[in-house]
């Protein structure tokens, strides 16, 4: 488990770094949440919105949204593929994000098409889970906008 | 110094305002306009929910058509509202690059409406931010906001009131607040402020205006030029009108909140009276929305808005805790209220929800007050207690504790009734009469009673129910009490000149969830 401050992020999980996304490889399949950095700056999240099981997916580009703090934000998918399922229990209660992103909170799988090369630029392991985070909170701090971003 | 776009499309349908918004952004997000500053207005009036709520649950539509206020849906999060001439629209449409920001941060959000807030105390009005994303005065919201991204570019965008038709509003949008008591309404009028009133007078909406430009060039360093819409913005709004009004954009299907319910609760504390009104969505077991209101002291005086707001979007199990933490972080006293004692009064009304499974309508669980137990846990009713109150006033049972089952009132009815569930009805006379019968059951070990009082005498005399170690369920009762017409003395006494209604079918009701098998069933 890398640990950035109070930021706990796993390491066998695969982390796009501008989306604050996790990808868990899953037999060759990939299931897609949110980090902890991700939820704690969302704040509670309101409602979660995804594309239909069976549409394709493109790295990069939306499979869905998110509300939290009256802000919609899109999640964009990690990989290309095609999305084959939701998680129904998160649309449902969608503050399971916030309150067990690595576990209850998880949003789809998708199929991926290639993985090996989707993930090549996602942030994996202990020591680059831990300098990328590291670097992206000093760079926030520095321009004034890791404050007390919310109230828990 | 950025220089940034100031634009002012002036006052336009719903759908058109909605079709400039995607425009813009997506005109934005591909790099074709500039940062932009935009003023907008609503001609007609309208009601806009959020993009992720459902019409039918927050509008009332037939008030609007009848009214030509017209219906839409924003880009942008949050809750419904009423948007009619005295609002004013300020939106804020920039590229996310533009402001190193990978992902939109909160305190991002708190710097644009930071720069509203200049532009207020311009006008001469101290405004603060409230988290998350309201703009407040003394405690009460004068703009709320919402925002969403597209490609790289977001617009984040609030309703400034300038002055507020709060009649409008409330009957326009349905949740929760169709259902709030005249009370309650001038009391969620007051958690909202406006402009005029923080002025005395109605500014002008140009010097608003040119104030939050101001306060957008102080707290951003930007240069601002206005202008109008680029011919790229105007295309794609041709485009995106027919879509922005169509009955598909409108009513949508999105993930949508769960039908949200209102419960409330009314309980005494040392520091005095607490009631909540708890709109509540019990698909998602969350707070959508509370009013908090008593005869309590708060300090400061804004203690319960700052709440109310910060109870948003609790979820049911953790309402406790936060309320906890609120009163910890802030430092806010109420004395003689303790914060758990306001988690038991927003506990309380919850525990209507509850009630669903055995049949009965929030709208009844509202009605129901218990003592010693919760209803779930009382099995069998042996009496039921009529007031005097609920007879005719020319009946001659009316100060007797029978009744001759005339016809002529309910009650009648009732003892009927009563009798079919092998439940002992008994006329209650005044209150002394009250205390005695209910020793009376006591000391016979009876089962629970069912009885009927007025919200305001079950507040009042909670502590002499409750005296008595013997479970009830009370029923509160539908018009004009003795305590709406200050009249409880005389009522005591069993001289209150006026006949109630009770809550025939709620009772009945009860009878059949809590009475014996009926008797000619258990013959069989």
């Amino acid at each position: 488990m890398a640990k950035v401050e109070k930021y706990e992020l796993p390491d066998e999980l695969h982390y796009d770094r501008k989306e604050h996304l996790w990808s868990r490889i899953e037999n060759g399949n990939v299931r897609v949440g949110l980090d902890m950095f991700g939820q704690q700056a969302a704040g509670t999240v309101a409602y979660i919105k995804l594309m239909p099981v069976g549409r394709p997916t493109r790295k990069g580009r939306p499979f869905g949204s998110l509300e939290a703090g009256k802000y919609i934000g899109p999640l964009r998918a990690p990989v290309n593929g095609k999305l084959i399922e939701h998680n129904q229990a998160v649309l449902q209660n969608p503050s399971l994000v916030n309150e067990d992103p690595y576990g209850q909170g998880w949003f789809v799988v998708i199929e991926p098409n290639d993985l090996q090369e989707d993930v090549k630029d996602l942030a994996h392991g202990h020591d680059a889970i831990t300098e990328w985070l590291t670097n992206e909170l000093k760079e926030y701090r520095e321009k004034g906008l890791l404050g007390e971003e919310e109230e828990d | 110094m950025p220089h940034w776009r100031l634009l002012d499309t002036g006052a336009r349908t719903a759908a058109e305002n909605m079709a400039l918004d995607s425009s813009i952004l997506t005109a934005r997000s591909e790099g074709v306009v500039p940062n932009t500053l935009r003023f907008l207005q609503f001609s007609p009036p309208a009601v806009l929910v959020g993009y992720h709520q459902d019409v039918g649950q927050e509008v009332r539509e037939s008030f609007c058509r009848a009214r030509g206020i017209h219906i839409n849906r924003r880009l942008t999060g949050g809750g419904a509202i009423y948007f009619d001439r005295t609002q004013l629209g300020w939106e804020f449409i920039a590229s996310r690059e533009d402001f190193g920001l990978n992902r939109i941060l909160f305190p991002f959000f708190e710097k644009i409406c930071q720069a509203v807030i200049e532009g207020l105390g311009k006008l001469g009005i101290s405004a603060r931010y409230r988290f998350k994303n309201d703009i407040e005065v003394e405690g009460r919201k004068i703009s709320g906001t919402g925002g969403v991204e597209e490609e790289g570019a977001f617009l984040f965008q609030g309703t400034l009131l300038m002055d507020f038709d709060v009649e409008a509003m409330l009957y326009a949008l349905r949740v929760p607040t169709e259902k709030l008591r005249a009370k309650e309404i001038s009391s969620a009028a007051e958690r909202v402020t406006c402009l005029k009133r923080e002025l005395g007078y109605l500014p002008q909406s140009d010097l608003v205006k040119a104030a939050i430009v101001r306060g957008f060039q102080k707290v951003f360093g930007a240069q601002m030029e206005a202008g109008g819409l680029h011919p790229h913005e105007e295309k794609l709004f041709r485009q995106k009108l027919s879509y922005y009004s169509s009955k598909d954009w409108v009513y949508g299907e999105g993930p949508q909140a769960g039908r949200q319910t209102l419960l409330r609760s009314v309980r005494n504390a040392p520091g005095g009276l607490i009631r909540t009104a708890v709109s509540y969505d019990p698909a998602r077991e969350q707070l959508s929305s509370l009013l908090i209101t008593g005869d309590f002291f708060a300090f400061p005086a804004r203690t319960i808005y700052d709440l109310e707001a910060y109870l948003r979007g609790t979820q049911r199990d953790l309402i406790g805790e936060r309320i906890g933490k609120f009163f910890k972080t802030t430092g806010y006293q109420v004395p003689g209220i303790t914060p758990d004692q306001f988690a038991a009064a927003i506990n309380q009304a919850l525990a209507k929800t509850d009630y669903a499974h055995i049949g009965l309508l929030p709208e009844e669980a509202n009605s129901i007050f218990t003592v010693h137990a919760e209803l779930d846990e009382i099995e069998q009713i042996g009496a039921l207690l009529i007031p005097y109150c609920s007879k005719p006033t020319d009946c001659h049972f009316r100060n007797e504790k029978g009744c001759d089952q005339c016809g002529a009132c309910h009650v009648g009815e009732l003892y009927a009734l009563a009798q079919s569930y092998r439940v002992e009805p008994i006329s209650v006379v005044n209150f002394d009469d009250l205390m005695s019968t209910l020793r009376e059951l006591q000391r016979k070990g009876a089962s629970p009673y069912l009885g009927s009082c007025c919200e305001a005498f079950f507040v009042k005399h909670e502590e002499d129910f409750r005296s008595i170690r013997l479970p009830g369920i009370l029923v509160d009762i539908d018009s004009s009490t003795c305590y709406d017409l200050g009249l409880e003395q005389e009522a005591r006494r069993g001289a209150f000149q006026n006949q109630t209604q009770l809550k025939v079918e709620l009772i009945r009701k009860l009878l059949q969830l809590k009475g014996a098998a009926k008797a000619e069933t258990a013959c069989l």
